[in-house]
């Protein structure tokens, strides 16, 4: 059996200028679930709870929402909770999108000009992986895999990131103006870039945290299944992969809180100490 | 970056797909569940001080009723004790007015007793002259004077109210 692990996601068609790569298609595979289920929960929900949906939903909203609040304070929380909510929800089935039979197994034939970024093949002879086929003009072809995690891609963790930073920025030039969130960045004067470095640090931070702990444990998925394949041993193939995707869904459902509570964290620093500036309301604890 | 497999159109059109994302996901998710949680916790709310109001009044009902209760006690004990009162007036009233016709019923039998005596005493005087004037006129067939006639039935008279003169009805 062969692994192909690639970092980056591999291309399965371009359109123009964008290229539609297995872990795009399955953004947009999750986000339409996330947005149809999420539609026809909250269309169908009554003040009284009628139905699982309602409830594991409603669940969810009580569980974050109290977190949300709590930290941030009860405006501010109500204010950034949209972006929090969709965060962790997104993060955190494109996670476990990963672990889903048939993500990263089924393959498509693509043909790439030169050889894509691999990390390792572990092969096993007889047991047929993805391909890869030497053509004469320098192309080869490769098989993809057609669906990969989409926190397994850099760019949707990168885009992810940028958005919360820039959304930390306006919610901080929200409470504080321009004028005074530069102030409140530049106290003293000498530590204005380091707080520049800081907040584009967070960028980086934020979305390699979660790109290479989805990446790493669907590595780590793979290999356990490849070697499990390779003993031949029944027993250790069923129970050795079984663990570690019970440690990826936990892994999955950390990665998401923390991606999600660090937003949170970074706009409550943002907005901190606006409450002196013109937020009665939020001085007096509500 | 492309080992890394970063693509600036892949990642500003994700970036947008994700803002898309947020917006329809809280327009029409996750937006109507937070509402419809806040409008839960509100009724749950107005319930609980509907039924903390309903509770005060609840106690204040009680209070007015056990008030009344008393109230109605007192009346009721009131008026047991008026009726009671009354009552035995009227029994005293009852028993003097029987005490009263009592003794007017006695003081007629009494005249009418008396007036009976009367008549029988002078119907026995009566009598008594009669047999006087039955034992004259026998004596005087038996040949005796005027003088002595007058004088026997005067006698006899006296001799008569003398056996009937410890008996009231030889008073009148």
């Amino acid at each position: 059996m062969d692994i192909h692990v690639s970092i980056a996601a591999e291309t399965l068609f371009s359109i123009g200028p964008l290229n539609v790569t297995n872990s795009f298609l399955t953004m947009v595979i999750v986000m339409a679930l996330i947005l149809i289920l999420g539609a026809w929960i909250a269309r169908r929900a009554t003040l009284k709870p009628n139905g699982y949906g309602q409830f594991i939903f409603e669940s969810f909203v009580d569980f974050m929402l109290g977190i949300v609040e709590n930290t941030a304070g009860k405006r501010v929380g109500r204010r950034i909770w949209p972006l929090i909510g969709s965060l962790f929800v997104f993060i955190i089935l494109s996670n476990y999108s990963g672990l889903l039979p048939g993500v990263g197994t089924i393959y498509l034939e693509h043909e790439e000009a030169e050889e894509s970024a691999q990390i390792a093949y572990v092969s096993q002879p007889g047991v047929q992986g993805p391909a890869i086929a030497q053509e004469d003009d320098g192309h080869h072809i490769v098989e993809v895999p057609i669906l990969r995690s989409p926190s397994a891609d850099l760019n949707m963790t990168l885009a992810m990131a940028i958005l919360v930073i820039f959304i930390v920025q306006v919610a901080g030039i929200m409470a504080h103006g321009v004028g005074g969130r530069i102030k409140h960045m530049a106290d003293p004067w000498w530590i204005f870039p380091l707080e520049l470095i800081a907040e584009v640090s967070r960028i980086v931070s934020l979305s390699f945290r979660l790109f290479g702990n989805v990446f790493a444990g669907e590595v780590l998925v793979a290999v356990m299944i490849g070697i499990a394949a390779a003993t031949w041993f029944a027993v250790v193939t069923l129970a050795v992969p079984t663990v570690f995707l019970f440690l990826e869904v936990l892994f999955g459902f950390v990665q998401a809180l923390v991606f999600a509570l660090l937003t949170l964290i970074y706009v409550a620093l943002a907005v901190a100490g606006a409450d002196e500036h013109g937020n009665p309301e939020e001085s007096h604890g509500h | 970056m492309g080992e890394l497999g970063i693509n600036v159109t892949n990642l500003i059109v994700q970036l947008v797909a994700f803002a898309l994302f947020i917006y329809l996901f809280w327009k029409f998710a996750l937006g109507p569940i937070t509402n419809m949680k806040d409008q839960r916790e509100e009724r749950i709310g107005q319930s609980l001080d509907r039924a903390q109001e309903i509770e005060r009044e609840l106690q204040n009902t009680r209070a007015q009723n056990e008030e009344i209760l008393n109230e109605s006690r007192r009346e009721a004990q009131t008026i047991l004790q008026s009726a009671r009162d009354l009552s035995e007036q009227n029994i005293a009233r009852s028993r003097e007015q029987a005490q009263v016709q009592a003794d007017e019923m006695i003081e007629k039998a009494r005249l009418a007793l008396n007036a009976e005596v009367r008549q029988a005493r002078s119907e026995l005087r009566q009598e008594v002259a009669d047999l006087a004037v039955l034992a004259a006129t026998k004596i005087v067939r038996a040949n005796i004077d005027r003088e002595d006639q007058s004088r026997l039935i005067d006698e006899a008279l006296a001799e008569a109210g003398g056996r009937n003169g410890s008996t009231p009805a030889g008073n009148a």
